[in-house]
């Protein structure tokens, strides 16, 4: 586990002390606050649903934009050739760094815990509504840093990982959207809704505990480590 | 004496064989040479022996067992310095090798810290930060990283490339002075940094060895890496 913990706290201790984490975690609360304020004037009603789905897109382009150097800056500075032949192998330095950045998540996702504060001093009284969203932030965050780390493996320009990761969550986003698949054949529509990551997240996170949809989102969160590991792995050869 | 045995590696990136069939035994102790003109294939023949390529062809061998290169168990005999060495610059030195320290797996992280940074020279800039260090410093950074867990062979890409003539002194002279312990494998350019440092010397040329020979025995090495390597 020595491994593992040592890279966590490297990849946190960069993300604490660099400017870019602050001003990306600062950008996006900042950003949810203000559509979120808009929504919650518009209608004049307490909810957290409005907060969700701003948050599924902010987190979209948030968790790459931060992300997106994961291996590939690695690889860029050279340091990834230390790492690679240090006694660590392709999977621990995988669990480490989704570690590192995933602990970062948690705590940049913590900035909108006063905007859920501030539902529930104006009447909103479903606590355990409030937690099992902001579970479901998480653990849409991780699969996007998934996503991320696949991407980011894959490249060794930061910019490149950034435009990947972005394309390929917009569209599974928009597979989860009706209104744009609505033209298809109703059996495919919902397939098509089925692969959507944040459509799975908001099921999660509508108070109802569906395991399939929890599972869905833990397999493919596994899934993205274990393709990066072997991405790794043979990209060495 | 634990030794190294390198038999038919070959390395071929698409129609470019940059490595080709290259056998040696490589014994543990003193400081090997590795001299060859840009492109020879030197660093490429060292990330095979340091496992971060996998070899097209042949096989490496330790004391006559054939190794995976890419197991901790094996990496954890290797200590390398890349060439241009790269490092974590946002961290300190201190922070930089106790990492180093953790990740191999050392278990009084601190001890050996302050054990390795002394024979480096590095024990009064523990706290600086690598990336205001002089070119110098950074080298020996590289070099208690890599040395960092004791291990059996140093491999050592161009380390005194880019360094002033009293830094390559300096560099130099602990490389000797780590040598003492360990076996060390160096790629250079500079021929009579060469003959100073190794005991033994070995010129790549187009991927392939064209000459093992003890330093000793060399004369003028100028002429023959000329004639070796400019076919």
């Amino acid at each position: 586990m020595t491994p593992i913990i040592t890279l966590a706290k490297k990849e946190l201790r960069g993300l604490l002390y660099s400017p870019g984490g602050y001003i990306f975690s600062g950008l996006m609360a900042g950003l949810a606050i203000w559509l979120f304020s808009n929504d919650l004037f518009l209608l004049g009603q307490a909810d957290v649903s409005p907060l969700v789905s701003t948050m599924s897109y902010l987190l979209t382009l948030f968790v790459p934009a931060v992300a997106m150097g994961i291996i590939a800056e690695e690889k860029k500075n050279g340091t990834w050739e230390n790492l690679m032949t240090w006694p660590v192998s392709e999977w621990q330095i995988v669990a480490g760094k989704f570690l590192g950045y995933g602990v970062f998540l948690i705590l940049s996702l913590g900035l909108i815990v006063p905007i859920m504060a501030s539902l529930v001093m104006l009447g909103f009284s479903e606590i355990g509504l409030l937690f099992s969203n902001f579970l479901m932030l998480v653990l849409l965050s991780w699969c996007f840093l998934g996503v991320t780390l696949v991407a980011s493996s894959l490249s060794s320009q930061p910019m490149v990982a950034l435009a990947g990761s972005i394309i390929f969550l917009l569209v599974n986003s928009l597979l989860g959207n009706g209104s744009i698949t609505s033209r298809l054949d109703p059996n495919i529509q919902n397939v098509l809704t089925q692969l959507s990551l944040s459509w799975r997240a908001q099921r999660l996170g509508s108070g109802l505990i569906e395991l399939g949809n929890l599972w869905f989102l833990l397999t493919f969160l596994l899934g993205c480590l274990i393709v990066t590991t072997l991405i790794i792995k043979s990209r060495n050869k | 004496m634990m030794e190294l045995e390198l038999i038919g590696l070959t390395k071929v990136f698409g129609a470019k064989k940059a490595v080709d069939q290259v056998s040696l035994v490589i014994e543990l102790k003193g400081v090997v040479g590795l001299l060859g003109p840009n492109g020879a294939g030197k660093t490429t023949l060292m990330r095979m022996i340091t496992g971060y390529l996998n070899p097209s062809e042949g096989e490496i061998r330790l004391n006559n067992e054939k190794v995976d290169t890419r197991v901790t168990s094996y990496k954890s005999i290797i200590g390398y310095l890349p060439e241009n060495n790269p490092l974590y610059t946002n961290l300190t030195v201190g922070e930089f090798l106790v990492m180093a320290a953790e990740i191999k797996g050392l278990k009084n992280a601190k001890t050996e810290v302050l054990k390795v940074a002394s024979e480096c020279g590095l024990d009064q800039v523990l706290g600086q930060k690598i990336e205001t260090m002089s070119r110098g410093y950074k080298q020996r950074v590289g070099l208690a990283g890599a040395i960092m867990g004791s291990p059996k062979l140093l491999i050592l890409d161009e380390p005194t490339s880019g360094l002033d003539p009293n830094q390559i002194v300096e560099i130099r002279k602990l490389i000797e002075k780590l040598a003492k312990k360990r076996g060390v494998i160096l790629s250079t350019h500079i021929l009579p940094e060469a003959k100073q440092v190794c005991s033994r010397l070995l010129i790549i040329s187009q991927g392939k060895i064209v000459m093992d020979a003890e330093t000793r025995d060399v004369k003028n090495l100028e002429k023959k890496f000329v004639d070796l390597t400019s076919k």
